[in-house]
């Protein structure tokens, strides 16, 4: 374990008693006997006090001052235990990169599957209501000219001095088409359905892109330190100097990083996150 | 009494084809071929087919069906698939789940 880690470790373990908040129990119970105390004199009535005001005055100081003395305690240790609360947060992103980096490409892997799955059912379904459309028009051209062949062969029997029933084929063709329309309003319910499920993980995408480049910094911030020991020495020797010499600061020196390579590392990181996604379509 | 086609189901296509038509149950071996092609259709819809055209001419042939009843059968499957709720996906972490028509299991056999 190197020594940034150790010193993570060692931060951890001392602020986790306060981000726990063991000493505010004690307290709050204290606070609120006092304030309990407090609400019993006040409740004694005015009447009780008439006469009576310095001695009373007194004492209603005193149970004043037995609750600000834990209520300003509990304030600083409360704040003090959202800052450790906050800082232990960091720490474990910190400590447990690797596996929070594993656990948000799964699930950036598992949506991206989730969306491939979802806009082939939209071209399939795509593909059935443009056949669907197709069968509608033809059958509907067909049932038109059956129509007109029967309605002429009706006149020409009528003319005749005879009638003609309908041909089946126009009874059929009303039950296909009823079919046809039925089936497809069905598949575009359904595809409305799908096209909202993609809107729904788009959406939702955004947070979990922002969770994957969340565990990637704190794996590259690990990365990081974990390769700096090595540095130190000369960074120390350099700020010493500089700070000899009178140039620099006393304890810290800037590394400013080459624009080209920060772009560089974006379209690196770019890629890995899309990676992580093909590599589940692929699985 | 049971239904004779949920019961020749039970005994899958080739053989309850073959027992209606030992039988010389022509009706009910139509309805029979009409629910086994239905059911194939929906299969075939599951595992992403989009080709009606060709369903029905698999059908046609596969199940000795006219043209207007394997359109129908196609029909039915596809009022039947698109109420399938596996559709309606929300949870962007949720891990896929065992749908068969995602993962390719139950493959047709064709």
């Amino acid at each position: 374990m190197n020594e940034f880690l150790k010193a993570l470790k060692e931060e951890r373990a001392r602020i986790e008693p306060i981000a726990q908040g063991e000493e505010l129990p004690p307290l709050r119970e204290q606070l609120a006997d006092a304030k309990s105390a407090l609400q019993a004199f006040r409740d004694r009535g005015n009447e009780e006090r008439m006469g009576h005001s310095e001695p009373l005055s007194r004492e209603f100081s005193q149970l004043h001052n037995a609750c600000l003395a834990p209520g300003d305690r509990i304030y600083v240790l409360e704040r003090e235990q959202r800052d450790a609360q906050r800082r232990l947060r960091e720490i474990d992103a910190v400590l447990n990169a690797d596996e929070n980096l594993a656990t948000a490409r799964a699930a950036w892997a598992s949506g991206a599957a989730e969306l491939a799955q979802l806009n082939a059912r939209i071209t399939q379904l795509d593909a059935i209501i443009g056949s669907l459309r197709g069968e509608i028009d033809e059958l509907t051209a067909k049932q038109q000219q059956a129509l007109a062949d029967y309605g002429e062969a009706e006149m020409a029997s009528r003319l005749a001095g005879k009638t003609t029933a309908p041909p089946k084929s126009l009874g059929s063709a009303e039950v296909e088409l009823s079919s046809r329309r039925a089936a497809l309003a069905a598949t575009e319910s359904a595809r409305a359905k799908v096209q909202s499920s993609i809107d729904a993980l788009l959406q939702a995408s955004d947070g979990a892109r922002a969770r994957l480049r969340n565990a990637l910094a704190r794996k590259a911030e690990l990365e990081y330190y974990d390769a700096l020991p090595s540095f130190l020495p000369a960074i120390a020797r350099l700020i010493a100097l500089n700070s000899w010499i009178g140039g620099g600061d006393r304890t810290s020196f800037t590394v400013r990083c080459d624009e080209g390579l920060v772009k560089a590392a974006a379209a690196e990181i770019d890629a890995e996150i899309a990676g992580a996604a093909t590599v589940s379509e692929a699985a | 009494m049971d239904d004779p086609v949920e019961l020749a189901l039970e005994l899958g296509e080739d053989r309850g084809q073959r027992l209606f038509e030992l039988l010389g149950a022509r009706a009910a071996l139509r309805e029979f071929r009409r629910v086994c092609a239905t059911k194939h259709a929906l299969r075939l819809f599951q595992a992403g087919e989009k080709d009606r055209a060709s369903m029905r001419d698999r059908l046609m042939q596969r199940y000795e069906l006219g043209r207007s009843t394997a359109y129908a059968c196609i029909d039915a499957a596809l009022n039947e698939f698109a109420k399938l709720s596996k559709f309606d996906r929300r949870s962007w972490t949720r891990a896929a789940d065992n749908d068969s028509s995602m993962t390719g299991d139950g493959a047709i056999d064709e």
